[in-house]
């Protein structure tokens, strides 16, 4: 359903995901971003979303605790390349400010 | 109960009227190619009886977002917006109100061990019937759905007017129904949820 591409250089890794983020597979998600991070040594986390087409409330609550995760491991969490349209759905839920994104 | 997938499709235009019922076997999209996906209709109405499996609720979103790329006056944004409204609605509906998905499933495994879960323990909650009634007109999108479960007290959930803090995980789906949407209302305590949204002007 979801497809996951990672780079890491040194402390910093890159996903980028390809399709929607919804309550159909923000499991299969999780598992995998819990894989990654649980790796020593990640300090920064990016998301390349250019390649996500929609969210929908559970994918929103997964990057939520992403994001939360990466805080409480001292490191930091962005996303880059939004689409107009999850751009709109982060907004709609206020949280364009807590992602950083304008 | 029993397991059930049913779809009544009704697609009207000037002087055109077509009426299908599509069922979950090998030619569910053939027909649904060949009648509704190439013409422009202006009317589009559905009923629709599914079961509470991922593979129904799949079906039912697919259903909507191919009919809303056929309806020439629905935009990008509308289609977001609709779009939203259908799959926070049936998650809702199937995962809150028919399976019951406590809340320490969600923070600590997901959706598909719940499923897993359901399988091992209690697999006839999958036969479980939601019940969608729409309309997508060039006035309005109009959304009606009824769940088999044991309903909820939305009084408060009706109250909540902004939207959760971004640090909490959970609890932005109704808000994103709400805010989707231009009225919203519960009956038949909690299990049926009516929502519009006006397309026109």
């Amino acid at each position: 359903m979801i497809h996951m591409e990672k780079s890491q250089e040194g402390d910093k890794i890159t996903i980028s995901l390809q399709g929607k983020i919804t309550f159909e597979n923000t499991g299969e998600i999780r598992e995998k971003m819990k894989e990654i991070l649980r790796e020593e040594g990640i300090k920064h986390l990016i998301l390349n979303m250019e390649e996500v087409s929609f969210i929908d409330s559970s994918g929103l609550g997964l990057l939520v605790s992403i994001k939360n995760t990466m805080i409480r491991k001292d490191g930091t969490f962005s996303m880059v390349n939004l689409s107009d349209t999850v751009r709109k759905i982060m907004k709609q839920t206020g949280l364009d400010r807590y992602f950083g994104i304008n | 109960m029993k397991k059930e997938f049913k779809i009544q499709l009704i697609a009207k235009k000037q002087n055109t009227e077509i009426k299908k019922i599509l069922k979950l076997n090998e030619n569910f999209f053939n027909t649904l190619k060949k009648d509704f996906l190439q013409s422009n209709f202006e009317i589009i109405q559905c009923h629709i009886i599914q079961n509470s499996t991922r593979q129904h609720i799949e079906k039912v979103v697919m259903l909507f977002e191919l009919l809303l790329d056929t309806l020439t006056f629905i935009n990008e944004e509308l289609k977001t917006d609709i779009m939203l409204l259908i799959s926070e609605a049936l998650s809702n509906a199937v995962y809150h109100g028919n399976l019951k998905m406590p809340k320490d499933f969600r923070k600590e495994k997901s959706i598909l061990e719940f499923e897993k879960h359901v399988a091992k323990t209690n697999p006839q909650l999958f036969d479980k019937q939601v019940e969608i009634e729409s309309e997508i007109s060039p006035d309005r999108f109009f959304f009606k759905i009824t769940d088999s479960g044991d309903g909820f007290d939305y009084t408060e959930v009706l109250k909540q007017t902004s939207p959760p803090h971004p640090m909490e995980e959970f609890g932005r789906g109704i808000f994103i129904i709400k805010n989707s949407a231009d009225e919203i209302s519960f009956n038949n305590s909690g299990k049926t949820l009516k929502i519009i949204k006006y397309i026109g002007g």
